[in-house]
């Protein structure tokens, strides 16, 4: 089954809205890491081995140790997700204290999302993710920003070869 | 000595035992709870849930030396539950790869009732779990190690590529794979 294909079928509200795949899928690095622009590791909470979680931060699973990571990057809360230049933000998906995915915004306002262990992806909105499908991310819950820090992987993401 | 069949021919049909020939058999009959998961790897299954095929060069590769007849095999008491219970075991794998693709936290995965199966498996579920860090899923499967396993042979290790082989190295050395 192809890429896009994969993608449509788990999230049917972006497949209408569109998006554009920005990556071969990948599952040494996940949406947390995407976001860290870390390619190399899959950042995620417990004591398991191969997954990376900085030791500064508890073991915790919850949205609230998701949130504490985010901090840890850089990152405080916002009230909403418009474009403000000079900014970075990012969209936190979840709902009862469990954390399902992040979401970065490009510099157009556009958004880049990993998700999970298939490809990233650059979507126009960030609540194209969620919906009451049974792979559909929660919606989100929480924006937080930080300075915007030039690299270029912010920009572009991953290009296919 | 065991007879050789061509590559691919099948010596064993689903659902109900169909000889290839006038030859016996050599299949992993060993109550050693290891030995059926080795041979697990080498066995393909039709989509009804029953068994399917073995090639006797794949029973070669193995070493496997019990050679059972075609007639004591096609006996009902002979026919290793572990079969079905593989079968079940990678369809139930499927669908939790199936599940989980596009997830970054896992922490649920280990809390939906696929995992849950796999794990009653016990030995079985441990050799599919290191065949699948091949895969393309390798964060699941180390989660289902970690949590199922006491060893821990990918210790420090802060990659999934790094803990997917140090695993796949523990796996040869205890036999599972």
């Amino acid at each position: 089954m192809g890429e896009r294909r994969r993608i449509d079928d788990r999230f049917p509200r972006l497949a209408t809205d569109g998006y554009e795949i920005t990556s071969q899928p990948d599952d040494t690095y996940n949406c947390v890491a995407w976001v860290a622009r870390d390619l190399r590791r899959w950042w995620h909470p417990g004591d398991i081995d191969g997954f990376y979680w900085p030791d500064e931060l508890g073991e915790g699973d919850s949205l609230t140790d998701y949130i504490a990571v985010f901090g840890y990057l850089g990152f405080s809360a916002c009230s909403d997700g418009a474009l403000v230049p000079g900014v970075e933000k990012i969209a936190v998906y979840g709902r009862d204290d469990e954390f399902d995915h992040v979401a970065f915004q490009r510099t157009d306002g556009s958004w880049s999302s990993k998700l999970g262990e298939l490809s990233d992806i650059r979507h126009p909105y960030d609540h194209s993710l969620s919906g009451s499908g049974p792979f559909e991310y929660k919606p989100v819950v929480l924006y937080m920003q930080r300075a915007r820090l030039p690299h270029q992987l912010a920009e572009t993401g991953l290009i296919l070869p | 000595m065991i007879p050789m069949a061509q590559e691919g021919e099948l010596l064993v049909g689903s659902g109900s035992f169909r000889s290839a020939g006038p030859i016996g058999l050599t299949m992993p009959v060993s109550r050693d709870p290891r030995g059926p998961d080795r041979s697990l790897l080498w066995m393909a299954y039709d989509s009804h849930a029953t068994w399917a095929a073995v090639t006797l060069n794949a029973a070669q590769a193995f070493g496997w030396t019990t050679t059972v007849t075609t007639r004591e095999y096609a006996d009902a008491s002979e026919r290793p539950v572990y079969l079905v219970d593989q079968f079940a075991a990678e369809a139930v794998a499927d669908g939790w790869e199936r599940d989980n693709l596009h997830r970054s936290a896992l922490a649920n995965a280990a809390r939906q009732p696929a995992f849950q199966r796999l794990v009653k498996l016990g030995g079985s579920a441990i050799s599919l779990a290191l065949k699948r860090l091949g895969g393309s899923q390798r964060p699941l499967w180390l989660l289902f190690l970690s949590v199922t396993t006491t060893d821990r042979p990918a210790a420090g290790a802060e990659t999934v590529e790094d803990a997917a082989e140090a695993w796949r190295r523990w796996g040869r050395r205890h036999r599972y794979i």
